[in-house]
């Protein structure tokens, strides 16, 4: 048989007032779920829900009574339950905290769980997570001592009494509605407010989320019950007809109007209503169902005003063993509080009530909550102490199990058009189609890859669970010191612990942060002191053991690397941003020489100590020009030769005691040749001297001869690019801005890749650190297109190498999808997925405009595809303005004449472009989804 | 919300003589963190119906610019006895710790002590001049008084002026029965002295 109590210690009172509760909400967990309450004396109490289990079983157990077949009203006496419980037991409670000012009217857990809010007359509401460690009671309260550490942070922007809050399905929005007459929408991974709802004409007392996330409900004392869609947060649905009547003075005095969602989203349940049926007044909930527009109420009537209504997150069926069908239906379980304290319950198979409990309650039941399991039930009276009850299955019924319940769910939720994994519906056909188009384009990708990339993002997850690391042991402050300021002392206190960033602290899973703390691969180093002594950090750095492993495999590079120099570049003077990244693709950078790289702004005497390693000694006296053909230059007897196939085609004395220092060629174009005297001498292909001697500045450091041109780099920086063989200059600039600070210590190994030029005669270096730069003449100034900034970004590895001869833009979606299954991410440690996901949209940012400077435009195309994609993947709602960066986006797209992203897409092409491969990837977020729609249409009408 | 937080105060060497410092281990919490630092006061309350005697014991400042909770040891000197009235110097009376911001006082902890000689005679017929050396305190360590005031510390919040709420919902409140909304402010907002016995 179920059990009753009211527990007297489970209350609220300010000073000698009268106990009450104003808020009571179980945490949604079936492993030892706790019990948060909330009053008037400011204070929110976090209690076990096991403690009042433990008291239920006390010898003064009282059975209420109760009738589970008949309607007839019962004299319930168990408030007289005269067991003098006023004591808090032991190790009952887990917090009690006294954040808020005034009043708390509402709290409420997170779906998940690990989250606690609360609303208070003081305009503020407050998320609270569990920390590590102790906890305080409110100093002077002599409650006992609190089991656990919560702290709370607070989100302010109501400017009056919050009287409601509500927790989106997803556990990222919380809906808080206020006496401002207004509703916040607030993003808790950022305690910001995404929108801020006007509609109501008066306070409103009390929000909801419908469990699919699609909606939020909102009941105002304007008499009006708004349906919000949260897909654009305009109101879907007004109801007032029902409530036309309560205009009462009973119902204004009522403190909160909270309505509830059943557990399958179908139906809104809201209370304090006087409704008009029958030709008669009656006090009543109202059910609204969603299959019917939220018309055709159906009234629960009674005699008292019904205060508060709340679902059961469990669903029900009457016989234990056999399956869900038509003759073991499932049903929902609903209570209803009422401001005479009785408390009723009802369930969805039967028109009547399943229990009423006449006095359950001394005063008005204000808020009502169901344990996880279904079983538990608590109400939350406005004068004397909550009741809880526990319900037996043979009372209540036998909770479905997770698959039963996930199928009935699916069912109900298809027909609604609302699928489990709360995502929007589709609101027309062009979305349909957009969809079927980007599901076809991943079809034709390499699906594995794509899965590649979910393990990615998973595995970035999962590092950023592993880096919750609590700062507090490294940054307690040794003792207290002190000093004067003036006369009066000063004292620097002992920190016992500073604020964890509350994201990294979400107590979830507390148990794995106590494991990371002993992560050894994780060295964990705290950024200095503030002047006062103690420690405001945030960041720590995290050097990756890896490290040295990398740091190994590029000194192996670097022994390739004269090999790879042997490869005369691309045989076309036009070039591709790939083939910079061909050359990247065994480069792997680690955080410690990226982080190098960033210090180089600081150089600033580069230009004049420049000094680059001499030409490699190697090829000083012999050198392949061509591969495939056997061409080489070689030196003998003081005389160049230029060798095929063992054959001499030519040779060419080089004068007076001059031997040579560096030698390059290319087979149709010329042969040069320095000597140690730093003379430059230029031969034809066939061996005879092209120009005089030309003196170079200082010795050789890079010389190369590509398709009509000649380059040379100087130990000095100096870089010279010469049209030949009508040998002339081209440009002429200093290598040392793009230089990196340690090519010093790294003597005698090459620094830069052969050079490309293009066909704006532009001259583009990529350094073995895989940073590239390209010299454009008519700026005067080295630019930088790739280089380490942006190391956290999905795609630093991006490699641009896959075959080309595959490539036809009707493929080009899955030609991209291979290429971004190949990026790896970088082996860093401590990178919040916010983090990666900005870096990545600055990455892309540059690679666009380097591809624009490159005129590569299919580069761009991929390239705008990837960051479309990440504008519109789920991540960025984290980012408020994204939808107007996206729009900014398209609007350029589509109307812009000079515009950024139109100025490197084809007039042409645009239109195909936009329909075929961009807006389908925005159609892939059925949040955008009018948004694709609408340039859709835009399109089309042009 | 309070920008400072006190979570415990422990009361060291209690009890203790009379000319021993007081000693005080304060945990505090900052909640938010603030531009200035948090003035910390340990004030003797000399005669219960004279606030003009009060002593000062000491004034220190804290930082509070950063969030997370902070603990430090406040021994400030005993109170001066040619201050107090020979008729206060012995019995009940009263030590009090305020922390302000902006020279405005958001917390104010009071302890209860009590002097007397440890001889019952002595106490009976006090000699004069006091044996100074022969006095015991013990404050009421186990019952302090806590007393918050409403401060809007850097922001100024509007909720501080009770006129600024929802006029008709307060009017509706008041209706409603006094246990659920007697104001937070009202009951704490009290005498700012302590009330002897």
């Amino acid at each position: 048989m179920g059990v009753a109590m009211n527990p007297e210690w489970l209350t609220h009172r300010v000073r000698q007032g009268q106990p009450h509760v104003f808020s009571v909400d179980i945490q949604n967990t079936e492993n030892n779920p706790r019990v948060a309450t909330c009053g008037c004396d400011g204070i929110v109490r976090i209690w076990f829900l096991q403690a009042l289990v433990d008291a239920s079983k006390e010898p003064f157990e009282k059975e209420p009574e109760r009738d589970t077949d008949s309607v007839q009203m019962e004299e319930n006496s168990s408030k007289e339950n005269s067991c003098s419980n006023h004591k808090i037991p032991e190790n009952a409670l887990a917090s009690s905290l006294s954040y808020h000012s005034r009043s708390v009217n509402m709290v409420r857990w997170s779906p998940q769980g690990q989250l606690l809010a609360s609303a208070g007359d003081d305009f503020l509401v407050f998320i609270y997570h569990k920390e590590e460690g102790r906890g305080y009671s409110p100093f002077g309260s002599n409650e006992p001592a609190p089991v656990e550490n919560w702290r709370g942070r607070k989100l302010s922007g109501h400017s009056n009494d919050v009287l409601g809050i509500a927790w989106s399905p997803c556990g990222n929005l919380l809906a808080s509605c206020s006496v401002d007459n207004t509703i916040i929408i607030w993003n808790i991974h950022s305690d910001t407010i995404i929108t801020r709802l006007q509609g109501h004409e008066s306070f409103v007392k009390g929000v909801s989320f419908d469990p699919t996330g699609r909606f939020l409900a909102s009941h105002g004392e304007d008499l009006a019950v708004m349906i919000w869609k949260t897909s654009e947060w305009r109101i879907e649905k007004e109801i007032r007809e029902p409530f036309k009547e309560s205009r009462t003075i009973e119902y204004q005095k009522s403190l909160f109007y909270r309505l509830d969602w059943s557990p399958c989203g179908r139906d809104l349940v809201c209370s304090n209503c006087l409704a008009f049926c029958e030709e008669k007044r009656t006090h009543a909930a109202v059910i609204f169902r969603r299959d019917c527009n939220f018309e055709k109420p159906i009234y629960f009537r009674s005699p008292v005003p019904i205060l508060c209504v709340r679902y059961s997150k469990r669903m029900y069926k009457c016989y234990k063993d056999k399956p869900v069908n038509d003759e073991n239906e499932s049903y929902s379980a609903l209570a209803l509080g009422t401001s005479s304290g009785a408390l009723l319950v009802w369930v969805s198979k039967s028109s009547k009530p399943l229990l009423i409990l006449k006095k359950a309650c001394k005063g008005a039941i204000l808020d009502i909550s169901w344990s996880a399991d279904g079983y538990s039930l608590i109400a939350a009276p406005a004068i004397g102490a909550p009741l809880y009850i526990r319900f037996t299955e043979e009372e209540l019924g036998y909770v479905l199990n997770a698959k039963e319940e996930k199928d009935f769910f699916d069912s109900v939720r298809s027909q609604l058009g609302a699928n489990y994994e709360n995502i929007p519906l589709t609101q027309s056909t062009i979305q349909l189609e957009m969809e079927r188009l980007y599901a076809k384009h991943i079809q034709e990708g390499n699906d594995h890859m794509s899965q590649h990339q979910n393990n990615i993002s998973q595995e970035l997850m999962e590092r950023e669970k592993k880096s919750t690391v609590h700062p507090s042991e490294q940054q307690q402050q040794q003792q207290q010191r002190e000093y004067n300021v003036g006369k009066k002392r000063r004292i620097v206190p002992k920190c016992l612990s500073t604020a964890a960033n509350p994201q990294e602290s979400i107590a979830e899973n507390s148990r794995l942060t106590t494991e990371t703390n002993h992560d050894e691969n994780h060295i964990m180093k705290s950024s200095s002191s503030n002047m006062n002594g103690y420690t405001s950090i945030e960041t720590s750095i995290s050097v990756s053991p890896n490290g040295e492993e990398a740091l190994a495999k590029r000194n192996m590079d670097y022994s390739f690397g004269p090999k790879k120099e042997e490869e005369s570049p691309s045989n076309e003077s036009s070039f591709f941003l790939q083939d910079f990244h061909r050359k990247l693709d065994s480069y792997t950078p680690t955080l410690g020489e990226a982080w190098l790289f960033h210090s180089q702004e600081t150089m600033d005497n580069q230009y004049s100590s420049t000094k680059l390693p001499a030409f490699p000694m190697e090829w000083s006296k012999h050198r392949v020009i061509d591969e495939e053909e056997k061409i080489s230059l070689r030196v003998e007897n003081d005389e160049l030769c230029c060798i095929r196939n063992d054959t001499i085609l030519w040779q060419a004395a080089l004068g007076k005691n001059a031997s040579p220092v560096a030698l390059a060629g290319e087979k149709t174009t010329l042969y040069t040749a320095v000597t140690s005297n730093n003379m430059l001498h230029l031969f034809s292909i066939f061996g005879s001297r092209l120009y005089a001697p030309v003196l170079l500045n200082a010795r050789p450091h890079m010389l190369q001869v590509l398709k009509g041109y000649l380059f040379v780099i100087l130990v000095n920086g100096e870089m010279s690019l010469y049209r030949v063989p009508q040998v002339s200059l081209v440009l002429r600039t200093s290598v040392g801005p793009i230089l990196p600070e340690q090519v010093v210590e790294k003597m005698g190994q090459p620094v830069f890749y052969p050079p490309l030029v293009s066909k704006q005669e532009d001259v583009c270096l990529t350094l073995y650190n895989g940073s590239s730069y390209l010299f454009q003449k008519n700026l005067g100034n080295w630019i930088c297109i790739a280089d380490d900034s942006f190391i956290h970004s999905e795609f630093f590895h991006i490699n641009f190498n896959t075959q080309k001869e595959n490539i036809s833009p009707k493929y080009l979606l899955t030609w991209f999808r291979k290429m971004a299954g190949k990026t790896t991410v970088p082996k860093l440690s401590n990178v919040k997925p916010a983090k990666v996901f900005l870096e990545t949209l600055a990455h892309l940012e540059t690679m666009m405009a380097s591809a624009s400077i490159l005129h590569s435009k299919e580069e761009f195309k991929k390239l705008l595809l990837c960051y479309i994609e990440k504008l519109c993947s789920a991540q960025a709602t984290q980012i408020p303005s994204r939808i107007e960066r996206l729009r900014e986006v398209l609007d350029d797209i589509l109307q812009g004449q000079q515009g950024f992203f139109s100025r490197n897409l084809e007039s042409t092409e645009k239109r195909n472009f936009m329909l075929q491969v961009l807006l389908p990837a925005v159609s892939k977020n059925r949040q955008l989804q009018n948004i694709a729609e609408e340039y859709v249409e835009k399109i089309k009408s042009m | 919300m309070s920008a400072v937080e006190v979570l415990q105060v422990n009361v060291l060497n209690n009890p203790g003589f009379f000319r021993d410092p007081f000693c005080f281990e304060i945990t505090y919490e900052v909640r938010e963190a603030l531009q200035q630092d948090i003035e910390w006061k340990v004030i003797y309350v000399s005669c219960a119906k004279d606030e003009s005697l009060d002593q000062v014991l000491d004034e220190v400042l804290l930082p509070a610019d950063t969030v997370g909770r902070f603990q430090f040891t406040l021994e400030v000197s005993a109170p001066n006895p040619d201050k107090i009235p020979s008729d206060d110097l012995l019995g009940i009376t009263a030590v009090l710790i305020t922390c302000s911001y902006k020279d405005q006082e958001f917390i104010r902890i009071g302890y209860y002590l009590n002097n007397e000689y440890d001889e019952a005679e002595m106490n009976e017929n006090p000699p004069s001049p006091p044996l100074l050396e022969n006095i015991r305190r013990h404050i009421f360590s186990e019952e302090p008084r806590v007393t918050h005031f409403l401060h809007s510390f850097d922001s100024p919040e509007s909720y501080l002026d009770e006129n600024a709420s929802h006029p008709s919902y307060n009017s509706l409140l008041d209706t409603v029965e006094e246990t659920q909304h007697s104001k937070l402010k009202n009951s704490d907002v009290q005498s700012s002295r302590m009330n002897f016995v």
